[in-house]
């Protein structure tokens, strides 16, 4: 116990340390320093990238709006005042645009040309989505990843846009839920609830998976 | 639709995230990465923010905005321009039409007069006994 606390202490500090340079980044970024921009970009673009994907679950917007988040960034820079952490800063901008994103998907749904999921041809993840290697050996195994990978994407897309933004910013960022609440502009407990609706969503939608999850680790025990 | 919500004591244990098999499960499908070329595609399009943020680019596009405000004008102006002369014209044919008829009119009425003139002496309402 003393030592999960430790390593907690340890990881806060190493945050702190982070956001600190976050913070030097964004003056150097204002004095027109292109090389701390890069180190920005290239320090939050997993973050930033892979979230907006795992919201849209479209590859190519997500590139775009990635983009916009760290231009954002960029033009802010001048009247940037660190109150706030810098990643939570980022992130507001990041819940910004891909809310904005979806009312605008929401409001072209009607004159949409493009053909169903199903007729994409992709055999994992979200469409157009360049998932990571995982370096599975068979080709069977493989297949069944990426039907995992799939379909745990599709179950989080299925999630409503405040359930979706809340599991992927706890689940992938590792945000805590301070953290959430200011990005989602809600109060701590209502990001708990969020949190706790999208998880009963998952667990239902997930179900078989679970099973299944559940009786590989009973066999391997 | 009933919505779950959380138990009345629902208190977020941190360790509870770990043994969540749900939680498990999401890290089966890790985030996606960008690809290698994304990082110089953002700073080549910060940059291009950067010029269009100039005080020359921003001069630069009053002038674009003023040309293109001037081209409208120029348009709108030639549109309205057309449109009276075509009135105009409209307007002077139909009074040359309507002239035309009234001098015809008249030569009707002239050559009525003669006919009349030359038949109708004896008519009673030329009669100055009357």
């Amino acid at each position: 116990m003393k030592k999960r606390v430790r390593d907690e202490e340890v990881a806060r500090g190493a945050m702190g340390d982070s956001d600190a340079h976050d913070k030097v980044l964004m003056v150097e970024i204002a004095r027109g320093d292109e090389r701390a921009l890069r180190e920005l970009i290239e320090k939050h673009q997993g973050a930033v990238y892979g979230t907006i994907a795992k919201m849209l679950g479209d590859a190519v917007e997500a590139q775009d709006l990635a983009q916009q988040v760290f231009v954002r960034v960029y033009r802010a820079a001048g009247s940037y005042r660190a109150t706030a952490q810098f990643k939570t800063w980022m992130f507001t901008i990041v819940r910004n645009l891909v809310f904005n994103e979806h009312r605008r998907r929401s409001r072209a749904t009607l004159v949409s040309l493009s053909p169903p999921e199903n007729e994409t041809g992709n055999t994992g993840g979200a469409p157009g989505m360049d998932l990571p290697d995982l370096a599975i050996k068979t080709p069977g195994e493989a297949m069944l990843q990426r039907e995992l990978m799939r379909k745990v994407d599709e179950a989080i897309l299925a999630l409503p846009e405040q359930q979706r933004l809340a599991i992927v910013l706890r689940r992938y960022d590792e945000f805590s839920y301070e953290e959430i609440a200011e990005i989602l502009k809600t109060s701590v407990p209502a990001t708990k609830s969020l949190l706790f609706r999208a998880r009963e969503t998952l667990r239902v939608a997930l179900q078989d998976y679970l099973d299944l999850e559940g009786g590989k680790s009973g066999d391997e025990k | 639709m009933m919505r779950a919500s959380p138990p009345s004591d629902f208190e977020p244990d941190p360790l509870r995230d770990e043994n969540d098999p749900v939680w498990n499960l999401l890290a089966r499908a890790p985030l996606a990465e960008p690809d290698a070329w994304f990082a110089a595609r953002t700073l080549a399009r910060c940059r291009n923010e950067k010029l269009g943020m100039e005080p020359s680019a921003q001069n630069a596009g009053w002038f674009i905005r003023w040309t293109r405000m001037g081209r409208w004008a120029f348009g709108g102006g030639l549109g309205v321009c057309l449109a009276a002369g075509l009135l105009v014209a409209q307007m002077s044919s139909e009074k040359a039409d309507d002239q035309k008829k009234v001098q015809e009119a008249f030569e009707i009425m002239a050559t009525m007069d003669s006919d009349t003139d030359s038949s109708s002496s004896n008519s009673s309402w030329q009669d100055s006994s009357l």
